[in-house]
């Protein structure tokens, strides 16, 4: 009979699986006497050099590829290239009356485009929960020898002083930059990332213990879901309230709060990355 | 040539870039260097991505006494998108450094061949 009635026959259930695929033992080849050790390792030599010769090859080709691809690209910074289309002008021409941001592009990634940052938002809070899940510092004896590391460092009386000096600087600078995101560059990418860098340098200063008295792991927690939610909440408004067609004070209100909530969310994941990467705690 | 060339010169550092940091990926046996190339293709990226939104002669594109003329501002679009995929690199980095450490934790090595013994004895 052959394989293909058989297959047949399978299929329609008169017959059990033609069970010839079954593994047969090969017979054993005459052993040489080398070690496996020794083979083994010559092998992986052998593979490990094939791989760095393909790994170049493939770079010179893709460079290759890239670089005639990059020639025949239009112009660099021409008014007709084929990027500056209708859309652009659509969202520059529409954006004031429409989001009520002055910055066009705070306008379009928190309006226009909003799902699109919310979903960064999620890879960010994501992000800070797979590195504590990966670092937190589970039992007492890895604690200790991170809390260890962290601690040895003696308290620097300069850095200490300059952080009391500009601290209040940096910390003014992040606040403007995300309250204004939407008349002037910024946002609460940039101003989020501003204040967890002022949160990182006085953990640095004065320990973490200092940030530990306002900023513990419950704060952390409710001040990154706070952010997301109102996000959600706000731009779900904004969608309800009629989207593209809504007053223009309105938006303008929406544009600021979502904001304020990216930026929470941002400065609780850069401090968060900073401390579980120090001593694998809040 | 030489025109085509220096018209698109940003195209090509970032496309030099981007391969720069694709080699390093493959070549180092050092997972915290591949880490590195990855940050340096991520980087060409954007650099293309904010060239092509540039439009000689004009500003940001934030509406202040200009009003909304689309003639006088740059291309927003590229600089949005550029935000994403800054906050995508930053997370992934985070997350392949969590990790790495963790590497480091348990085998003691970063380096690939050594990590591939020091995973064959401890399967031993």
């Amino acid at each position: 009979m052959s394989a293909f009635d058989s297959f047949t026959k399978w299929v329609d259930g008169e017959k059990p699986v033609p069970l010839n695929t079954a593994f047969k033992p090969t017979p054993a080849k005459k052993e040489k006497k080398k070690p496996a050790a020794i083979d083994d390792k010559k092998r992986l030599d052998g593979f490990l050099k094939l791989y760095a010769k393909c790994a170049v090859v493939i770079s010179v080709f893709l460079l290759i590829v890239l670089l005639i691809g990059a020639v025949a690209l239009p112009a660099f910074a021409s008014p007709g290239n084929p990027t500056n289309n209708e859309v652009v002008h659509r969202y520059v021409g529409s954006a004031e009356h429409e989001t009520g941001a002055e910055n066009v592009i705070a306008g379009m990634i928190l309006n226009y485009r909003g799902f699109d940052t919310f979903g960064e938002s999620c890879v960010l809070f994501l992000a800070v929960c797979c590195v504590m899940l990966l670092l937190w510092a589970t039992n007492d004896k890895l604690r200790a020898e991170a809390a260890g590391s962290g601690k040895a460092a003696p308290r620097d009386a300069i850095l200490q002083n300059v952080t009391k000096l500009v601290l209040p600087c940096i910390l003014c600078f992040g606040m403007c930059v995300l309250f204004n995101g939407h008349v002037s560059p910024g946002g609460g990418f940039s101003g989020g990332s501003i204040l967890g860098a002022a949160l990182i340098l006085f953990a640095v200063a004065f320990g973490a213990e200092a940030v530990q008295r306002f900023f513990t792991e419950r704060v952390f927690n409710t001040v990154r879901i706070t952010g997301l939610m109102i996000y959600a909440l706000m731009f779900g408004v904004y969608i309800y309230q009629g989207a593209n067609h809504i007053d223009s004070n309105l938006a303008r209100y929406i544009v600021l709060v979502i904001d304020i909530a990216v930026g929470l969310v941002v400065m609780s994941t850069m401090y968060g990355f900073y401390s579980f990467y120090t001593k694998g705690e809040l | 040539m030489l025109h085509t060339i220096i018209e698109n010169r940003f195209a090509i550092t970032a496309v030099i870039l981007f391969v720069t940091g694709f080699v390093n990926m493959m070549v180092h046996p050092n997972l915290i260097k591949k880490v590195v190339s990855f940050n340096i293709m991520d980087s060409a990226t954007f650099l293309m991505l904010a060239s092509r939104g540039m439009i000689a002669g004009r500003t940001a594109a934030i509406l202040t006494d200009g009003g909304a003329d689309p003639s006088l501002y740059v291309n927003p679009i590229p600089a949005g998108l550029v935000l994403t995929g800054i906050v995508v690199s930053v997370s992934v980095s985070a997350f392949s450094l969590a990790l790495i450490q963790r590497i480091y934790g348990v085998y003691g090595t970063v380096d690939m061949r050594e990590l591939l013994e020091a995973m064959k004895k401890k399967g031993e």
